[in-house]
């Protein structure tokens, strides 16, 4: 696992050790730990199957880990699972709310299961509802609601409690660009106003805009962990070239991977991405092997380093694939 | 403070749905309902349809006889006093009679053999009357038979005395013996006549006597609020399955409630679902029907006692289910099932071999119904002491069996 860097702060809100997960002989987590300093944003990013739920439904004490234990501002999971329940502030991937339930019912009943009462509930469910721009619909089914407005009051409902680690599970997935902007501004708020966030994603972009760190998770393990710059430096001056080609199945490793330059190629239908030394330079001959082969390539786009060459370098492969 | 959160959830959205609120509460009266209109119930309380019934005299009585079998039946039969249940006709072929009752036209035939009346007066042998009812509609036969049997014992009675009479006459040389005889056994007859009609006679509500027919509308109001209210259990438990797919009961692992917190305020849940239910059907049937439940500590008693016992079977059909899809079919093959073994469906037919009640008794319905009929005949506390037993025995022993079984189940979520 490659380290580029630690996160501020010394005494670990989250704490992951060893922690294994196996399905028959499918391991879906494998030996994973991480730390998270208090008022830390870290994201988990990697590929769907990477593991980042299970990983968090482990933490979050859903499933039992095989092997390896969590501690949560202290508390272990294993001997004392209800204190790290307290201490969390889970926000499912999926949608968990009451359909036939108002948004004020919901919040008042996930308060309840949080262990609020009396005036503090009162006042919490009041505070979300306003935080989360649902006062005009409090009174309303959560069924008749736009998907933006379901995932806003999915992230309410772990925040009843005020939690002092929060997890977002892919809480972006599937809603329009701007419940989405509003989501990550919120993200943002919460771990300005001091909480620690642990954050899973496959977006890049969600995860270079928000966090201290990344933890870059591939097949059950952290395959390299630290801040933006610290992880893009992993794959120097780099340049990551993505080709469309016209049509799909074109083996673009044997087509392109011993141009000079080339470090790796990745393909998945009919996008291409190359990791080369210097995209520019590369161009020329790119164009003339492809005209070679018969290969018509419909766009070039030429990237800085990012996350998506840091996985492709890591892994061979994209980050979508 | 988590329990009574849990329950009220899951009460709030069951009773928020419309639909399960007709099958809850509408469609159990709504088919008692239709059996009470169907006995022509008026505003004063069920009744019976007026039955068509033959009389086919075929009696040729003595010249001097003053009474004739077919005349006090006819008079007896066709009394204002059972106008409500029976109408009468006059017939004369009793196979044609005979055939009209099994194509269903009447409800029984009565033939009044050959020498009917001097077959009474002389004593020489029993008189015999025949009732022809069809085997699809025993409340006619039951009903007839009673009334029937009634009028035999008067006619016998009638007879003994005429001949006794006629006997004491002749001892003191009295003239005229047997006509004299003929006249006591006519007195006699008629008397009973009378009693007859008084036994039969209708009593409206609230005078302490039960008719027939409101305790076959109790009995198969019960037996409809016992089969909902298992249905309720039923789909009560499933609101587990469903809150698995919304996601919910994952999100409820990761709060700090426990597992037994969760199963304990899901049973409340179930449990103050199926409360509600009851005391619902219970007022609303008394209403509407005029029934009378019983004391009122039974019925209590008997009420929790069904709640707990829907609720154990709802518990241990979950562990079997995978999909709130699946629930659907399996939950109503596997209640309607028990519920027939367990007698709902036949609540009300007499003279069912005792092997059928005692097969009911291996179902948790059959010792519901039996609870609840002990009620509905006003029994007291003691009296329903073992049917409450078993009917608590048997839901908490489910309830024993299913929630291990639940909690392997739902392991991620419980």
């Amino acid at each position: 696992m490659v380290e580029a860097a630690r996160g501020r702060g010394t005494v670990p809100a989250l704490r992951i050790e060893g922690v294994t997960k196996r399905y028959r002989n499918n391991v879906a987590v494998d030996a994973v730990s991480l730390e998270v300093q208090k008022g830390e944003l870290v994201s988990l990013l990697g590929p769907n199957g990477a593991g980042k739920s299970t990983l968090m439904d482990m933490i979050a004490g859903v499933i039992r880990p095989d092997q390896g234990d969590v501690w949560v501002m202290g508390h272990s999971l294993r001997r004392a699972p209800m204190a790290v329940r307290a201490a969390l502030g889970v926000v499912p991937q999926d949608l968990a709310l009451y359909p036939d339930l108002s948004a004020r019912e919901n919040l008042r009943f996930w308060g309840r299961m949080y262990g609020l009462s009396g005036a503090r509930l009162a006042r919490r469910t009041a505070d979300l509802l306003e935080v989360v721009g649902l006062v005009e619909r409090q009174r309303d089914r959560v069924e008749t609601f736009s998907g933006g407005m379901k995932r806003r009051l999915n992230i309410a409902a772990a925040l009843l409690h005020e939690p002092p680690v929060i997890m977002l599970d892919e809480p972006t997935v599937g809603i329009d660009p701007q419940s989405r902007r509003a989501i990550l501004d919120y993200v943002k708020r919460l771990n300005d106003e001091g909480a620690t966030v642990l954050y899973t994603t496959h977006y890049m972009e969600e995860a270079a805009e928000l966090s201290d760190r990344i933890a870059i998770l591939d097949r059950g393990r952290i395959i390299a962990q630290g801040t933006h710059e610290a992880l893009t430096l992993i794959v120097g001056e780099h340049d990551r070239v993505e080709l469309e080609l016209s049509k799909a199945g074109i083996d673009g490793e044997a087509a392109f991977a011993d141009l000079p330059g080339v470090l790796r190629v990745s393909a998945q239908d009919r996008r291409l991405e190359l990791l080369a030394n210097d995209g520019p330079t590369l161009l020329p001959g790119l164009f003339t092997r492809a005209a070679e082969r018969g290969i018509a390539v419909r766009s070039v786009t030429l990237r800085e380093p990012d996350l998506e060459s840091v996985f492709l370098h890591l892994t061979g492969r994209a980050l979508r694939d | 403070m988590k329990l009574a959160a849990l329950a009220w959830k899951d009460l709030r959205r069951q009773f928020r749905s419309g639909l399960l609120l007709l099958l809850m509460i509408g469609v159990p009266l709504l088919l008692t309902g239709l059996l009470f209109f169907a006995f022509g119930s008026t505003g004063a309380g069920p009744t019976l349809a007026p039955m068509a019934i033959a009389v086919i005299d075929l009696d040729t009585p003595p010249p001097l006889a003053p009474v004739t079998v077919g005349g006090v039946l006819m008079r007896a039969l066709g009394s204002p006093e059972l106008s409500p249940l029976l109408y009468i006709e006059a017939a004369s072929n009793a196979e044609e009679a005979r055939r009209r009752v099994l194509a269903g036209d009447l409800a029984a035939a009565i033939v009044v053999p050959a020498h009917a009346t001097a077959t009474l007066l002389t004593g020489t042998r029993p008189l015999t009357l025949e009732l022809v009812t069809d085997p699809g509609r025993p409340l006619a036969a039951g009903v007839l038979g009673s009334i029937l049997q009634t009028l035999a014992d008067g006619l016998a009675a009638g007879g003994v005395a005429g001949r006794v009479t006629a006997e004491l006459a002749d001892a003191q040389g009295v003239p005229g013996s047997a006509l004299l005889a003929a006249r006591a056994a006519s007195t006699v007859a008629r008397g009973q006549e009378a009693a007859t009609s008084s036994t039969l006679q209708v009593v409206p509500p609230g005078k302490g006597t039960t008719s027939f027919v409101k305790r076959m509308v109790a009995e198969v109001m019960a037996a409809m609020m016992i089969f909902f209210v298992f249905f309720s259990g039923a789909y009560g438990a499933s609101a587990v399955l469903r809150e698995q797919e919304e996601g919910t009961l994952r999100r409820l692992a990761t709060t700090p409630t426990s597992a037994a917190t969760q199963l304990a305020g899901r049973f409340l849940g179930i449990a103050a679902i199926l409360l509600v239910q009851i005391a619902s059907l219970l007022v609303v049937s008394s209403l509407v029907f005029g029934i009378g439940w019983g004391r009122p500590v039974p019925v209590v008693l008997a009420a929790v006692a069904l709640a707990v016992d829907a609720a154990g079977f709802g518990v241990l059909l979950l562990a079997f289910v995978r999909t709130s899809r699946q629930s659907g079919p399996v939950f109503g093959v596997v209640l309607t099932v028990t519920g027939m073994v367990g007698g709902l469906m036949t609540a009300t037919m007499p003279s069912l071999p005792a092997a059928f009640h005692t097969v009911a008794l291996f179902t948790p319905q059959g010792w519901a119904m039996d609870l609840w009929r002990a009620c509905l005949g006003g029994a007291g506390v003691t009296a329903i002491l073992p049917a409450l037993a078993g009917t608590f025995a048997i839901g908490t022993g489910l309830l024993a069996i299913g929630v291990p079984l639940v909690r392997r189940r739902f392991a991620q979520g419980f």
